[in-house]
Formats: structure tokens, C-alpha cells, sequence
């Protein structure tokens, strides 16, 4: 019956049912929220019409003097059997598709080839991401030591196992078209898997209230075809490297100290033609530390949207001093139409003085700000 | 010398007065009075005031849900709102209205002159009180921001520093507190104080609802109080109760709060549907159906429904087993549900309706909560509950089931008591023109928020960006939110001005088939001066078969036939 509904439902059925599923557990869900609508209309129907019925049949105003019956147990017995016997169904029905929608899809041809492993000598064993939320932004980990921060980049056709972790507060990963929610509590892992049939992007929120940034802890997949996902994670990966190594250089030479001893395997980075070294320094700060997922920046490539876009908010006012204000304490200035405390206030901890004098230098070369 | 042992104090003239000369304000006399009908009217006006302020509460989240993106409210304005609003709506609002129609109605009905521990009952009443003067002291200075239910990690003092969740958790305990008092002084009334031949099976239906409800409040009552005392430890005494990694449970509080708030969520539709099964009958002027089937209904909601409270947790990391044991004891809730409202249009079929004031609030709070209990029924399947949980269709199926039972289940039950607690009658043209707008108001306001929530919507956001195509949903549904209000504040206007206004409503208005139409409107201090011996569970209708009997003249004079129901 909800097959047939879905099949026969007209081109505005999404009105009424949740966003059209673009994985196989997703399907599942949608067609017994299929079912489950229709025995609901027809409760809501029945219930409505016996009062209207009662209501126009039965007024005092008609003058018939009401019956003096009660019910026996006969009819109470046959009414509650009968409820009884739509909610077993409703529960079996219920198991079954949850059931489906539990089991783990298989990477399709179009997917990301992964090793078989001994653990699943039938299929590719799937993709392993971890989505961490953290107040009010995810990160997500890929296998092979890279991540990155509010956008998820997966292979389309492939068969990914997503563990959603929390490093504070409770969270719930939302991605509608992919499936559905997966709480992130702190101290437990939540597995959920998903197969995207189709490229594109999903948007995606957290579903659970965290804070004052709960609103705009967003999230969104990126849904590749294998070559590019494999392309983003070198990427991805090379930024991070490039990053940490500047982070141990400069712990090694703090700057203003003399060198005591050059480490062999640590190699000056060839100049080449490339921005002066602080800046690019800086634009490897800005990947490693995930400015990208909240913040548009074209000298990045970045085009996130939950924060101010730096290449518009950025003015030629803002000087050095601004910028690094900006970010060590982003509540001091909001700028219109974003809401405050939804940046993190540790930038001043987290980053050194090296690190942030080598962002705000990348930020006054690549925006409209000046020294 | 002395008087020889065993003999009595001389007896002296005693002393009886009656009316004795009151030297108090009146507002002293109620506030310091133990009587049952004094607290109880206290707690329904308290519900009443605080319905309103969870009615602005409301408007003011909606009007920043109005337009995407909108600016009104800061996020954390919004989230004071948030939780101010929950707790307002379920302890300040929802509990004690419920509390208060059983503890005005029970006693009169099973024909107790009194309750059996006044003072008990008179404890509950302000312990109340305080705690709600404690959440909004509270909120004056640092609001809690935690939500309507505050999950730890988030009411941790580590990520919600300031004193306002401990004014939150302090004021709802002492409310609960107060919940568990007033419920145990009802629980011992009823089985102590009934009337001679008051046997439970002749008990009224809203006093079974009223039995069935304190004894529920007494189970959730206490879970709630311990999970509010450990986040209080956790929070001030270092405690580790919900926290990760040092023995604690994070996902604790989540099973206890969900037993708490299940469990009230089926007291609020039990009184609701206790006060409808009375209604229905009386002015269907028909016996209800199925007595028994009612009665064994109610009981399954109670356990049913608060077995079910892992439905809220659907999402959150327990095992699957749990969750289709979840699942179980919420579809399982259709057919105590179904059978009650079964019964109750099979009433009504047969008899002679008289659409007044209760009973169009009545046949109202079946179709609304019908809306929501249905839904309920999509959002207990598992797989469905992962794609609808937490978005705004959750948020509507929750308001249809508690608006039908809270609202209007309970100005159901104020139109009918009404007359016993003033002896006088609601107005019914504005009785009519506010169910109205409250009928359509409610409608208006949820319905759209169903359709936004399967568009992906999240609950308790405080905004939405515009191009998901949810705009149109939350102008409607802010549109809407106003004429539910302004039907709501009808209500409460009619109920002020009927106080003096309304027409006089004598001892019986809606001839009634209960002990509570049997004394004056309203009551005397001590209830009933001469109490019938029940004989039936319609107590009033073998009274007056046994009038119209003696009343009934010789045959051979001529006259109208009576008709006895």
C-alpha cells in the first residue's frame, strides 16, 4: 500500500512527507513514514468524523430522548482486539523497515574501492569517518590522518560508516536526504551508515540544542565522485603536514632565540615563487585550524557561510591590530546579521604569537585590509 | 482533697457558635486556609496566571520564528525564552492546573467532607509556589539557557556557568516536591474519606482519572527530584553523576528526566480525559458507555505511557532492543487511547447533546489531541523517529496532544466546575467566540510547523536561513500562534468577568450524575451537610428516582408523564 502511495504521489508529495532520501536507509525510513501517515490520516479522519457525526445527529435540540443503554463487554472486547491488532501490526511493520534501514548498504560500481577486509570477505568494507561535534561546529576525521572542519567531503555510491562523537555537549548530526539523526553524546560512539546515490551537496544541521551557537552549527556533505575525494584528501592532507611542520619549527626556534642545533631531517623549505613566508605560513594556519569551514575566503578557496565572508568584511580600515583582535576575541565586534559567541574564543590560546602573526599578515595579503 | 479516681471533670456548658466573626483580610483567610477547595482554587488561578506568561513567552519565540534570519531576539535571549517557556508551560502551567481540578473535584465527588491531611496538601500548595517564585527570582538575575529539558553536558556548570540552571533545577524541584504532597494527601483521601457505599467500582471516572494520576505523580514525582538532586551535586558539589569517563552515566539524566516527562505528559491527557468522560455524559445526558473500559483505559495510559519514555531516545546511543521496546509501549497506547475515545463518541451517539461551553471544549480537546496522538504514532516507529525527532513536526505533534489535553481538556473541566467553584456560569457567547479562535489558532499555528519539520526544521533554534523553504511555514504558523492566544485570553476574560457577571448557576446546572452536584455552589466549608448512601455510580440519578417515586402522584390524577434520567 505505501509503495503504491509513493508510487502514485504527485509532484508535491515532498510537502508532505520528510526531504526525498538519497540513501538506501533513508528509502527505507521514508516508506514507513509512508505507512505510518496514512494509518494516522485515517485515525485523524475517523476520530473527526465521529464527532461531527455525534455533534449534527444527536443535538438536544432535536427533541429525541436520549437512550438509556450502557455498552456490554462484547463490544469493548471486539473494539480493543481490534486496536490491539493495529498496533501489533504497526509494531511488526515498524521492525521490519527499521530493520531494512539498519542494515548496512554495500558500496555500489560507481564507489570509492576500498580494500576487503577479513571482516567482510562479501563486499568493500565501507568508508570510516568519525563526525565529532564540538560547541558549534563538527569535525570530521578520514582515515589516513586527515580532516577538516564543518564539511564533510564523501565518494558518491559508497558505503560510509559514520561514528558521531561529542567532545562537550550533547549534539545530533542531521543530514535529512542522507538519513536520519545520530546523537552525539559525550563518552559514547553513535554509528550510523550511509550510501549517497548522487552527487551534489546536502545541507545538514545539528538537532539538538547546544548553546548559543546552536542555530548556526551547520553542517554540510559533499557528496564527489571517487578521483576528487581522493584529490581532497591528498589535499587536505598536504595542508595539515605543511602546518604542523611550520607549529614544530617554530617550537624548535622560538623566534628572537638563536638556533642552538639545525635537526637534520628538517629541511628550509625552498623559496620559491610563492607570497612571502608569513603569509604563507598564515594560509596554512588558516586550513589547519578550520577558519575555512566558517569563513569565505577566495585566496583560500574557502566558501564557508556561517561566519562573516573575509573577503567583503575585511575593509581597508582594518589593520594588523584589528585583525588580530578579530580573531583572538571575536566578540568584541560583531559584524551585523551573524550572531556572537558562535566563533571560538581561544584563538588567543590555542594559536602562538607566531602562528597569529603569520594569519593576520595572510589575511591583510589576501582581503582588502591593509598592514 | 482530692477527687476520687476515674471520675470525669465536672461537665460545664459548652460553647458551639456558628459564624464566628472573621477578623482577617480575606486574601489572609485563603492563603493561610488548609481547606481543599481554598488550595485548590489558589493552584487553578496560579495555572491560569501562568498559562498566560507561558502565552507570551510563546508569542515572543514565535515572532522571532516569523521572518528567516530574524534579529528580535539574540540567541541567548531566545534560549532564556526556550527554557523559561518549557518550564513554565509543564511545572507552572500543565502540573498544577491538573492537580488542582482533583484536588477542588475529588473529594467533593467521592463525598469526603474534608481531605485527610490538610496540612500536607496546604505544604504542597506553597512549596509550589515557592519554587515557582524561585525560576522567575531567578530569571530576573542569570535565566538558565539549558532548553526545555536541561540535558547535561550543557546544564553542567562547566558549559553554563551562571546560577541559572540551579534556579531552574531548585524551582522545578520544589514545584515537583509540591506535585508529590498534594498527591499523596488525594491518594489517602480517596482511601480513606469516601462516602458510605462509595465503593471504588461506583468511584466517577474523573476520580479514578484523579486516583490513577496522584498515583502516577508519586512514582514520577520522586525519579525527577533525583535526577535533580544529582545535577545539583553535579553542579555544586563536584559531582560526576552525568559526566563521562569518571564512572558517571551522561545519558542518565536523559532516561530519568524522559520518565518524568512522559509520565507527565500522560497525566495532562488522564485528567483530560477523566474530565471529558464526565462532561460527555452529563450533557449527552446519557450514561457513558463502557464505565469499566474507561477506567482500565486510564490505568493502561498511565503505565503504558510512562514505559514509553525511551521514545524521547530514539536517537541517542541505546541499544535497538530498547528502542523497539520503546516502540511497543507506544503503539500499544492506541488501544487504551482508541477505546477511550471509542467510548466516548459511542456516548454521545444516542443521546441528547447539549453544545454549552464544556462540552464544545470537550468534543475539542478529542479532536486536537486526536491530531497529536496520531502523529505520536509516526513519530514511536523507529526509523521514522530518526528522520522526525527534534524538528519542528516533533514540536507540533507534542503541542497538538498537550494544547488538546492542558488547554483545552482544562477549560473543558473549568466550564464544568466552573458553577460549583463560583456558583455562577461562564458566559457562553464568549465561551463560543474564544473556542473558536483557539480551534482554528491551534490548527493555524501547528500545522505548518509539521510540514517545516519534514522539510528539515530544527526544534528550538532560534532562527532559520532563508532558500530552505520553511519561511512561509513559520509566518503562517507566528500568524496563527497570535489567534490562539487571543482565543486563549477570551477564556480567561470570560472566567474573570462571569465571577461577578456570569448567570447564576444553582447547585445542578449541568445535571449531573455525581456527588459534587449534590452540595451548594459553591460549597460550604465542610462540603455536604447530609450525605446520601451510594447505592450506584450515579448517585444523583437514584436520587432523584427516589424523589420523582415519592413525589409521584396517586394514579388516578392526571398529568404530564415524567421522564426519569
Amino acid at each position: 500500500m505505501a509503495a503504491l502511495a509513493l508510487a502514485a504521489a504527485p509532484a508535491g508529495a515532498n510537502v508532505i512527507s520528510p526531504q526525498p532520501a538519497h540513501s538506501p536507509p533513508a528509502e527505507d525510513a521514508m516508506t514507513l513514514y509512508w505507512i505510518g501517515l496514512v494509518v494516522a490520516v485515517i485515525v485523524i479522519v475517523a476520530v473527526n468524523a465521529g464527532l461531527i457525526y455525534a455533534i449534527r445527529r444527536f443535538r438536544s435540540e432535536r427533541g429525541a430522548e436520549p437512550r438509556q443503554v450502557r455498552s456490554g463487554a462484547g463490544i469493548q472486547r471486539r473494539v480493543g482486539l481490534g486496536l490491539a491488532a493495529l498496533a501489533l501490526l504497526l509494531f511488526v511493520v515498524g521492525i521490519v523497515f527499521t530493520e531494512k534501514a539498519r542494515e548496512v548498504p554495500s558500496t555500489g560500481p560507481e564507489g570509492l574501492k576500498l580494500a576487503r577486509s577479513g571482516s567482510n570477505p562479501t563486499g568493500a568494507d565501507p568508508l570510516d569517518i568519525s563526525a565529532t561535534g564540538q560547541q558549534w561546529l563538527w569535525r570530521y576525521d578520514y582515515p589516513n590522518n586527515a580532516f577538516s572542519f564543518y564539511k564533510l567531503v564523501v565518494p558518491v555510491d559508497t558505503t560510509v560508516r559514520l561514528a558521531v562523537e561529542s567532545t562537550d555537549v550533547v549534539h545530533s548530526w542531521y543530514v535529512p536526504e542522507l538519513g536520519g539523526k545520530v546523537d552525539a553524546v559525550p563518552g559514547k560512539v553513535n554509528t550510523t551508515y550511509f550510501r549517497a546515490d548522487r552527487v551534489g551537496a546536502y545541507d545538514g544541521a545539528s538537532a539538538q540544542l547546544s548553546g548559543q551557537g546552536y542555530a548556526a552549527m551547520r553542517t554540510e556533505v559533499d557528496v564527489v565522485t571517487p578521483a576528487q575525494y581522493q584529490a581532497f584528501i591528498s589535499r587536505q592532507r598536504k595542508d595539515i603536514q605543511t602546518a604542523q611542520n611550520i607549529v614544530v619549527k617554530q617550537a624548535a626556534h622560538p623566534p628572537g632565540s638563536a638556533p642552538k642545533y639545525q635537526p637534520a631531517v628538517q629541511a628550509e623549505p625552498k623559496p620559491t615563487n610563492q607570497p612571502a613566508p608569513a603569509s604563507a605560513a598564515g594560509a596554512q594556519v588558516f586550513a589547519a585550524n578550520g577558519c575555512g569551514g566558517c569563513h569565505a575566503l577566495a585566496a583560500a578557496g574557502s566558501t564557508g557561510a556561517v561566519g562573516p565572508d573575509l573577503d567583503k568584511s575585511l575593509a581597508p580600515d582594518d589593520h594588523a591590530a584589528d585583525i588580530e583582535e578579530m580573531i583572538t576575541d571575536p566578540t568584541a565586534e560583531i559584524v551585523p546579521g551573524y550572531p556572537p559567541n558562535v566563533m571560538p574564543q581561544d584563538y588567543g590560546k590555542s594559536l602562538t604569537k607566531t602562528q597569529l602573526s603569520d594569519l593576520v599578515s595572510y589575511l591583510i595579503d589576501s582581503t582588502p585590509a591593509t598592514p | 482533697m482530692t477527687p476520687p479516681p476515674g471520675t470525669i471533670a465536672p461537665a460545664r456548658p459548652e460553647l458551639v457558635g456558628e459564624g464566628f466573626p472573621q477578623s482577617r483580610p480575606r486574601w489572609i483567610e485563603l492563603a493561610t486556609s488548609a481547606e481543599h477547595k481554598d488550595v485548590a482554587r489558589i493552584l487553578i488561578t496560579a495555572a491560569l496566571g501562568f498559562l498566560l506568561v507561558a502565552l507570551s513567552e510563546f508569542l515572543l519565540m514565535r515572532l522571532q520564528l516569523a521572518i528567516p534570519e530574524n534579529t528580535f531576539l539574540s540567541p541567548v535571549t531566545f534560549n532564556r525564552m526556550l527554557s523559561l517557556y518549557g518550564v513554565t508551560a509543564i511545572f507552572l502551567f500543565a502540573l498544577p492546573l491538573c492537580l488542582g481540578l482533583f484536588y477542588y473535584v475529588v473529594p467533593l465527588q467521592i463525598g469526603a467532607r474534608g481531605t485527610a491531611l490538610p496540612r500536607l496538601g496546604q505544604s504542597g500548595l506553597w512549596l509550589f509556589m515557592l519554587g515557582a517564585a524561585v525560576i522567575y527570582v531567578g530569571y530576573l538575575f542569570t535565566p538558565s539557557e539549558a532548553g526545555v529539558n536541561p540535558l547535561p553536558p550543557l546544564s553542567e556548570v562547566a558549559f553554563l556557568a551562571n546560577n541559572g540552571v540551579d534556579a531552574w533545577l531548585t524551582g522545578a524541584g520544589m514545584a515537583t516536591l509540591g506535585f508529590v504532597l498534594l498527591a499523596i494527601n488525594l491518594v489517602t483521601t480517596m482511601r480513606n474519606q469516601r462516602a458510605p457505599g462509595m465503593a471504588w467500582r461506583r468511584l466517577p471516572v474523573f476520580s479514578w482519572a484523579g486516583a490513577i494520576g496522584c498515583c502516577l505523580a508519586l512514582v514520577i514525582g520522586p525519579i525527577m527530584l533525583a535526577a535533580i538532586t544529582m545535577l545539583m551535586i553535579d553542579r555544586n558539589f563536584d559531582g560526576v553523576f552525568f559526566s563521562d569517563g569518571n564512572g558517571g552515566a551522561p545519558l542518565l539524566w536523559q532516561h530519568l528526566s524522559w520518565i518524568f516527562f512522559s509520565g507527565v505528559y500522560m497525566l495532562v491527557l488522564i485528567t483530560a480525559l477523566g474530565a471529558v468522560a464526565e462532561i460527555v455524559p452529563a450533557l449527552s445526558r446519557r450514561p457513558l458507555f463502557h464505565r469499566n473500559a474507561v477506567i482500565a483505559s486510564l490505568v493502561a495510559i498511565a503505565v503504558l505511557g510512562t514505559l514509553a519514555w525511551m521514545q524521547n531516545m530514539l536517537t541517542a546511543p541505546i541499544g535497538v532492543g530498547w528502542m523497539y521496546f520503546a516502540m511497543l509501549m507506544s503503539l500499544a497506547l492506541i488501544v487504551p487511547f482508541g477505546l477511550i475515545i471509542f467510548n466516548l463518541i459511542a456516548t454521545m451517539i444516542g443521546g441528547a447533546l447539549r453544545i454549552r461551553g464544556p462540552l464544545r471544549f470537550a468534543l475539542g480537546a478529542i479532536s486536537i489531541a486526536s491530531i497529536g496522538l496520531a502523529s505520536e504514532i509516526l513519530h514511536s516507529m523507529v526509523a521514522v523517529a530518526w528522520q522526525l525527532k527534534n524538528t519542528t513536526d516533533a514540536t507540533a505533534a507534542t503541542h497538538y496532544a498537550l494544547i488538546g489535553g492542558a488547554v483545552f481538556g482544562g477549560f473543558a473541566a473549568l466550564h464544568y466546575w466552573y458553577p460549583k467553584m463560583t456558583g455562577r456560569t461562564m458566559g457562553e457567547s464568549l465561551s463560543r467566540l474564544s473556542f473558536w479562535a483557539m480551534f482554528v489558532g491551534v490548527n493555524v499555528t501547528f500545522f505548518p510547523l509539521f510540514l517545516s519539520g519534514l522539510k528539515g526544521q530544527v526544534a528550538d533554534a532560534y532562527k532559520y536561513f532563508g532558500g530552505t523553504g520553511v519561511s512561509a511555514d513559520n509566518l503562517i504558523a507566528t500568524i496563527g500562534a497570535f489567534i490562539l492566544a487571543a482565543g486563549i485570553i477570551l477564556t480567561l476574560i470570560n472566567a474573570l468577568t462571569s465571577l461577578r457577571g456570569g448567570p447564576a448557576a444553582g447547585h445542578d446546572p449541568w445535571r449531573g450524575e455525581t456527588l459534587e452536584w449534590f452540595t451548594l455552589s459553591p460549597p460550604p466549608a465542610h462540603n455536604f451537610d447530609v450525605l446520601p448512601d451510594v447505592r450506584s455510580d450515579q448517585p444523583l440519578r437514584d436520587i432523584r428516582e427516589a424523589i420523582a417515586h415519592r413525589d409521584r402522584p396517586a394514579p388516578t390524577t392526571a398529568g404530564e408523564p415524567r421522564s426519569v434520567a
